[in-house]
Order: structure tokens, then C-alpha cells, then sequence
């Protein structure tokens, strides 16, 4: 049996999100701890709020997906940190338009909004939060299995 | 008008500077002894610095932001630049400096 849903598609992110020019290998899924120096400049991906709509009546009954992704862009540098981070949004962006592939089929990321945050401090840090939401549909007797 | 308070303030600030003092700040001609922090900080998840040069009021002049600052720290001299200088008001000044 696969993986859920949710950890293939997942995967399949940072997949497609590995060896960008700017963050590399450098990319964290569902990270919990902070991001050190040689993390950096990286991405940290999480799989948000699933909105699910029931499309059939009849068992197993056909569930849409409508998932929200989270890409945090993250960089940590005293000069050019808005032009570093737009960048690597920028890289992100051209390599999810290829769309991910994920059990078979080809998923596109759909870009919602980003939001910016930056701290100053002895090395100022900026995280780009950038949103996309995937549909996919499912069985409910197959959360693995996409249809 | 005695001022006793602000005379042991003074004289407070003075011996705690001498005794604690850690680090060499230099800026242009001036050269003054301080006591440098270099601390951890955890900001949107990512960890950085924050680093701070303590002294008292009065040694250097009020610098501009962007004054080149180098300090001399356990035998490390390192480059910053100044952000902002903080005045406790009571005879300690606090310069916020960022890695150049």
C-alpha cells in the first residue's frame, strides 16, 4: 500500500523543489527545528489544510481534494535579502509550473499568494511564504490512491 | 545642587565597564574598550545573531548608521556595520551592529 496522499504529494514537492540554483538541496519538509547557517538560503515545504468535497453519493464515494502547500522561502543575509528571496521565489514558481507527479499522474501547483516577513538583527533573516493549493481526487476507501 | 546619586551612578558604571569590559570597539580615530555580546537568536524559524557593543555614554560621538565598526573580541577582529545606538539614560549606551 502507498503512502497517503498528503505524503506523496509531499515528496513529490521536494522533489521537484531539489537542486534549484540558489537553495540546492536544501529543502526541508515539515521542518520543525530552526534552520542553522548551513541550511541556508533553503526551503522548508508543509502540507496545510485539506478542503474535501464529497462527488458522489454511492460507496466508495469519490472525494475531491483541494490541498494548500506552503513553501517557505528562507534566507539569512545583511545585503540584497528582499532581491535573494524574490529569486528564489522566482525559481520555485518556474519549477512547480511543470507540475509534480504523483502516483502516475501529473498534478500542477496552483499559485495563491505569498506573504513576506523579515527580522533584522546581527544577520537579518527573510521568509517568503509562498501558497499553492493541488486537486486531486481520491476514493475514501483509498486515501493512497489518486484517481 | 549635590547630586549624589548620579555621582554613584557614575562611578558604578565606570568600575563595571572596567572590570567587565570584554572588547575593543575601533571607528574611524576612535578606539574605546566595552563589553561585547554575541547571542543567539531564533527569528521566523531560523537561527541568527544578534550582536551588541555596551559602553559608556559620552565615549564616542553620536555615529551615523552605516559607520564602519570593527570589533576586537577574544582575539578575533571582525568587521560590522552600526543600526542604532540605544541610551538607557543612565550613563550606558548600547550600539546594535550587524555583520558587514
Amino acid at each position: 500500500m502507498a503512502a497517503h496522499a498528503h505524503t506523496q504529494i509531499r515528496n513529490a514537492l521536494a522533489a521537484a523543489l531539489t537542486g534549484l540554483a540558489t537553495t540546492g538541496n536544501r529543502v526541508y519538509a515539515n521542518r520543525l527545528h530552526a534552520l542553522a547557517a548551513a541550511n541556508l538560503p533553503g526551503l522548508r515545504l508543509y502540507v496545510d489544510n485539506d478542503e474535501v468535497q464529497i462527488e458522489t453519493i454511492h460507496q466508495p464515494h469519490v472525494q475531491s481534494h483541494r490541498l494548500m502547500l506552503e513553501v517557505e522561502v528562507c534566507a539569512q543575509t545583511n545585503s540584497a535579502l528582499d532581491d535573494t528571496v524574490d529569486q528564489i521565489a522566482k525559481e520555485v514558481e518556474i519549477a512547480l509550473s511543470a507540475g509534480i507527479t504523483v502516483g502516475g499522474q501529473t498534478l500542477y501547483p496552483l499559485l495563491n499568494g505569498s506573504t513576506f516577513d523579515d527580522v533584522d538583527a546581527g544577520l537579518a533573516v527573510a521568509v517568503k511564504r509562498i501558497s499553492f493549493a493541488i486537486e486531486y481526487a481520491t476514493l475514501n476507501t483509498a486515501p493512497d490512491a489518486l484517481i | 545642587m549635590p547630586t549624589p546619586f548620579a555621582d554613584l551612578e557614575t562611578r558604578i558604571n565606570t568600575a563595571a565597564q572596567r572590570l567587565l569590559a570584554n572588547a575593543s570597539l575601533t571607528s574611524g580615530a576612535y578606539q574605546v574598550d566595552g563589553i561585547f555580546d554575541d547571542t543567539y537568536a531564533e527569528m521566523l524559524g531560523i537561527a541568527s545573531r544578534q550582536f551588541r557593543f555596551r559602553l559608556l555614554d559620552g565615549l564616542i560621538p553620536c555615529l551615523p548608521e552605516g559607520t564602519a565598526i570593527r570589533v576586537d573580541y577574544r582575539g578575533a577582529q571582525t568587521d560590522y556595520t552600526l543600526r542604532e545606538i540605544e541610551r538607557d539614560g543612565t550613563g550606558i549606551m548600547t550600539l546594535i551592529l550587524e555583520a558587514a
